[in-house]
């Protein structure tokens, strides 16, 4: 592995930051590369991540998710526009007082009616806003006088804040006058004014887009004067930005540039949590004919079996050496209801063969393979062309299970011909890769069973489980932090047991970050939040970019 | 020849109606619409879909879209880019001078480098230098566009640091007398790229014709007359062997557009390769609607002027 | 394009290498050391350097180069040859019915061939891919061959209209021979020496489309090998990897540099 054994002078160079970075001096120019650019900057229209960034510094929420991680309750939430809040005595309405110093871009201050028209834009179906489904627990939002707001849950839930923070207020003075359905061709949706620490500058759409501190913002002045979100269309070329320092940030370094990073010794890599994961989900169904079970993997004795064929912790090893961690469910460890106390079978291929032995297909044939009744033991495993990580994965996972006689078919899928087969079905396996937030809410999507009102969307392999459901809903309704803990952990350890996937790997995320920037602690979920905090080194070089008079 | 150019006119246009129709066709036969990304999301009900397709008018039968598309472009209306969130016209008032630049600059180069070289070795064609520049384009033509492109990021740009890896300017770089200078520097790899597959066509080209030309009668005869040397060679001969290099003008001016979609995607160059390739992968009907159109009429012009200079060159063509 | 007639010799050697690469496209099962598009072991043999046991070494996906390269040949190669065919075929069509045809069918079918001249291939290829989605490599070649034919046709009705003027022909006319017979007997043996240069011509010309588009993920689609596509699984390493570039690059390279020589030898032997 000589490749991956010059990894480790690399990787001794990565630093955990926890500086205090106070002390440093205010200003520069930030250019963050990125492989895609936003596709709004309106916060209600937003889908990808690179557009959450974007509308996330343009605009202010009424609250934000603090470092804690904590989704439950409001004990990890901080103020933003929000100062201070209130139950009422049925705990269904929520009161809201705005920071009497948060101001618009513009200038006009930020009122109750503003809040409104934010809800009012993404509940209104004809502007199809993807966030729809994230306030599906508020019922309505009132005002009480200009600094108060109302808000109105239909029920109670275990993360009425995330709820709350996902109505990103929008100016009313200039919102109401767009027509429904109009708001994505409107020029409030070219040039938004916003609330957050940096306003718009200008924007070429997939090329770059400018943004200016807002220098008496009411959070304070942030520490960059200016940002570039810069659009690099080859992956390739975009990280070759970063070391020729032409941008600043790059997300995602993937394993071949960590290995080149003593090379450029500008450039500081960052370790942190990731929030993706990869899992082989098992299809519950038969894919010739939903409406009946699979003949093979509904049986939870195959998929234990097949589940301790597997060496998650060696795969782990040899695709990534130290930059992901085994899996060990249907979450990451960052989640604040990880629970690291979790196992997942185990690599024992004794038991496997006993398992499989014990289901009938015990006969070999020449090849080794499996056969029962004259018919070979052979599943088809759907896999995404363009993600490099999965497809390595799926031939290691392939290699693995023809050393207990069963035969893997892969069937590498290019990207939208994917997502309609595993929607559909369409396989035996599949190499599933999710993408999580803080909030718990989204295992409704992913391992609840499928209703018509929209749960178990991202369900791939149509699990089922009573159980799971139950403790689904027990805990995403309940209030305490220690029951909702325990029930989320009850639907973990559920999906764990049935073995409903197998749990392979979830990346860790490293960041290649110019050296001249001193960093505050470094949050994986949502980095660009603490961009404000970002100062200059004085001891380091600037660069040319950096030397603006500060903005008036 | 005031007739004729009109019949030209009148083809070109012709032209660019058959293009624009085939491209509008063709895009909505393409599976998926302009908001596949935009409302794919469950939570947003069927009809928003619908809604937003009937408010642009996607659900009509094509032979309707496009009539109506006709009617809108003479008033100047070329739509709206669903992908960019911005009007069509702006979006590509915004890339057309990038790809312009780029073409400009590399075809002056082309033909800058083609020809006086291209000239010079066919007329002393059997010097052995003559005979390597001959070899030499025919391998350097030999190499595609993007094989290019890719050389040049790997070496002068990463390696040597001695040019930007990608982009028109340095970002927050300086303006002024120092701004041109840093956008000239931007330039120069892409330039390189394009324009070296073409200068080696148009240098073989040049050797040929003017090979050719130095042999016939009436350079012969002219230099019999007492006609300087210098004069043969660049009223007389040179004229006379432009005549094929500006007859494929025109086709390499086609073949040019199309390294440029390469080339302006591995240089991050904002411009209309770009806009055309990103507009046909998310199915922005508008877009590359308009952006096709603005290729086909610069592609009909171009091939007008490469036939005008023609003329000019060869008074024999004049009343073909 | 048409390559212009010089004093380019060597077509010999072009033919040789031309049919070098030919052979080995065509013996890669036996020539290939692995199967094309398995990965060895994606652990240890990732990006490893060319060595004794992998002799042009192996790529991100621990892929055998070499094998890919041969597999690629065969796929590169195959396109090649059937977009020529189909490109041949309908230049000579449209190009030999245009100087038999009376003044104004000729005029039309050389107008629509110049105004499809004026659409930027790769433009025109984008806008199907993206309409009838990812191709296999039968349909592509075809596409390739459906948008190549107009320099051929171009090219067919001069030389075509050049033939028909020379006696033979034209009294075989006078003498009121039906034009498909003269097509098939008398035009298409004379225009033989020019289809020759058109083909090589063409060749050199889908080569590198083919392989660009590939490289771009509208072509031969991985795991499948073809030369441009080996290209772009380089990756963002580039220089560390060598390897991966080299080789496809000296493949097609060398590829169209042989049929572009091939092509200017041969007319300047044939046609002069």
């Amino acid at each position: 592995m000589v490749r991956l054994a010059r990894l480790t002078p690399a990787l001794s160079l990565l630093l955990v930051l926890a500086c205090d970075a106070a002390d440093g001096t205010g200003g520069g120019t930030v250019i963050i590369a990125t492989p895609a650019d936003a596709e709004t900057l309106i916060p209600a229209l937003r889908t990808t991540v690179t557009g959450r960034m974007v509308t996330e510094l343009l605009f202010d929420p009424l609250v934000e998710l603090g470092p804690t991680l904590n989704p439950f309750g409001d004990a990890g939430f901080e103020p933003r526009l929000a100062t201070r809040w209130a139950w009422d005595a049925d705990s269904l309405a929520l009161t809201m007082t705005l920071d009497p110093a948060a101001r618009w871009h513009d200038g006009r201050p930020v009122v109750a009616a503003d809040v409104v028209a934010g809800f009012r834009v993404i509940r209104d179906p004809a502007n199809g806003s993807a966030i729809r489904s994230e306030i599906g627990d508020l019922d309505s939002v009132t005002t009480r006088d200009p600094r108060t707001v109302v808000l109105h849950f239909t029920a109670r839930t275990a993360e009425p804040f995330v709820t709350a923070a996902a109505v990103v207020p929008l100016p009313a003075h200039l919102v109401d006058t767009i027509a429904a359905g109009a708001l994505a061709t409107s020029a409030f949706a070219q040039r938004p004014v916003g609330s957050g620490r940096y306003r718009l500058v200008t924007r070429e759409p997939k090329a770059r887009t400018e943004f200016a501190a807002v220098p008496d913002h009411y959070r304070g002045r942030p520490g960059p004067d200016r940002l570039a979100l810069v659009v690099a269309p080859d992956p390739a070329t975009g990280v070759m930005r970063l070391w020729a320092e032409e941008a600043d940030v790059w997300e995602n370094l993937p394993l071949a540039e960590v290995a080149a990073a003593p090379s450029h010794p500008q450039v500081r890599l960052l370790q942190a949590a990731g929030w993706d994961y990869a899992f082989v989900a098992f299809n519950y169904r038969d894919p010739s004919d939903t409406t009946r079970a699979h003949p093979l993997l509904a049986e939870r004795a195959m998929r234990r079996a097949l589940s301790h064929a597997v060496d998650r912790e060696g795969l782990v090893r040899a695709l990534f050496d130290t930059l992901a961690r085994p899996l060990l469910g249907p979450f990451v460890r960052a989640q604040f209801t990880a629970d690291t106390t979790l196992t997942p079978p185990a690599f024992d291929t004794i038991t496997a063969n006993r398992l499989l032995d014990s289901l009938g297909w015990s006969a070999r044939d020449r090849e080794g393979i499996r056969q029962r009744g004259g018919r070979p033991l052979r599943l088809r495993a759907l896999v995404p062309a363009p993600s490099a990580n999965r497809v390595r994965a799926s031939v290691l996972v392939q290699a693995q299970l023809r050393r207990v006689g069963v035969d893997l078919v892969i069937e590498q899928v290019e990207g939208q011909a994917f997502g309609a087969a595993r929607d559909a079905g369409r396989f035996d396996l599949v190499f599933h890769g999710v993408g999580t937030t803080p909030s718990v809410r989204g295992l409704r999507s992913t391992w609840a069973s499928r209703t018509p009102t929209g749960d178990g969307r991202l369900n791939a392999g149509n699990f089922r489980d009573a159980v799971v459901d139950a403790a689904l809903e027990a805990g995403l309704t309940a209030r305490d932090p220690a029951r909702i803990r325990s029930e989320i952990g009850t639907a973990y350890r559920r999906v764990i047991e049935e073995a409903a996937a197998i749990w392979l790997y979830e990346p860790v995320q490293v960041v290649g970050v110019h050296r001249r920037f001193r960093l505050p602690a470094w949050r994986s979920d949502a980095w660009w939040r603490t961009l404000g905090e970002w100062r200059l080194d004085p001891a380091a070089p600037r660069l040319a970019r950096d030397a603006h008079p500060p903005a008036s | 020849m005031g007739g004729a150019l009109l019949r030209r006119f009148a083809q070109g246009a012709l032209v660019v109606l058959v293009v624009v129709a085939t491209c509008f066709t063709l895009i909505r036969l393409a599976p998926g619409d302009p908001f596949f990304r935009a409302l794919d999301d469950a939570s947003v009900p069927a009809e928003v879909r619908a809604e937003q397709l009937a408010r642009f008018g996607y659900d009509r039968p094509i032979p309707e879209q496009f009539a109506r598309y006709l009617t809108a472009i003479i008033r100047g209306d070329l739509g709206w880019s669903h992908s960019r969130g911005e009007p069509v016209r702006t979006a590509i008032a915004a890339a057309l001078p990038a790809t312009l630049l780029l073409v400009a600059a590399a075809g002056l180069l082309a033909f800058g480098t083609g020809v006086s070289l291209g000239a010079w070795s066919g007329w002393h064609a059997e010097r052995p230098l003559a005979r390597g520049i001959d070899h030499g384009a025919m391998l350097l033509l030999s190499i595609p566009d993007y094989l290019w492109a890719l050389l040049a990021v790997m070496g002068p740009a990463l390696a040597w640091g001695v040019f930007p890896v990608a982009g028109t300017h340095t970002e927050f770089g300086p303006s002024g007398v120092l701004g041109l200078l840093d956008r000239a520097h931007h330039l120069v790899l892409p330039v390189l790229a394009l324009a070296l597959p073409i200068a080696a066509v148009v240098t073989r080209l040049q050797h040929a014709a003017m090979r050719e030309v130095r042999a016939a009668a009436f350079i012969r005869t002219a230099r019999a007359n007492g006609v300087s040397e210098h004069r043969i060679r660049w009223r007389h001969a040179l004229r006379n062997a432009l005549v094929p290099v500006l007859s494929y003008g025109g086709v390499q001016l086609a073949a040019a557009l199309s390294g440029v979609v390469v080339i302006e995607r591995i240089f991050a160059w904002p411009g209309m390769g770009r806009l055309l390739y990103d507009g046909v992968m998310s199915r922005d009907y508008p877009l590359v609607v308009g952006g096709v159109l603005v290729a086909a009429v610069g592609t009909v012009l171009g091939t007008l002027g490469a036939d005008l200079a023609l003329r000019w060159a060869d008074p024999r063509q004049r009343h073909a | 394009m048409r390559p212009p007639t010089t004093g380019v010799s060597g077509a010999p050697l072009a033919a040789g290498v031309l049919g070098v690469m030919g052979l080995a496209a065509l013996a890669a099962p036996w020539l290939a050391t692995h199967a094309p598009s398995t990965p060895l072991d994606p652990i240890a043999l990732a990006w490893h350097p060319p060595s004794l046991a992998y002799r042009l070494g192996t790529d991100s996906f621990s892929r055998d180069v070499w094998s890919r390269l041969l597999f690629g040949a065969r796929a590169t190669l195959g396109i090649g040859l059937l977009a020529v065919t189909v490109a041949l075929t309908l230049g000579t069509l449209v190009g030999a019915l245009a100087a038999l045809a009376p003044r104004w069918l000729d005029a039309l079918l050389m107008r629509v061939t110049d105004a499809l001249l004026a659409i930027p291939r790769l433009l025109f290829l984008l806008l199907v891919v993206a309409g009838a989605g990812p191709l296999t490599v039968a349909p592509l070649a075809l596409l390739l061959g459906a948008t190549g034919w107009m320099t051929t046709a171009r090219v067919v009705r001069q030389e075509s209209g050049r033939l028909l003027a020379t006696p033979p022909l034209e009294g075989a006319r006078a003498l009121g021979v039906p034009w498909p017979r003269l097509l098939v007997r008398h035009l298409l043996p004379s225009l033989f020496p020019t289809l020759a240069v058109a083909a090589t011509a063409t060749f050199a010309a889908v080569v590198p489309l083919e392989s660009g588009l590939s490289y771009l993920g509208l072509g031969v689609r991985t795991p499948l090998p073809s030369w441009g596509n080996l290209l772009a699984d380089a990756g963002s390493q580039p220089l560390t990897h060598w390897w991966v570039v080299v080789f496809p690059t000296l493949a097609i390279v060398g590829t169209v540099f042989a049929a572009n020589t091939l092509a200017s030898a041969l007319e300047r032997r044939w046609t002069r």
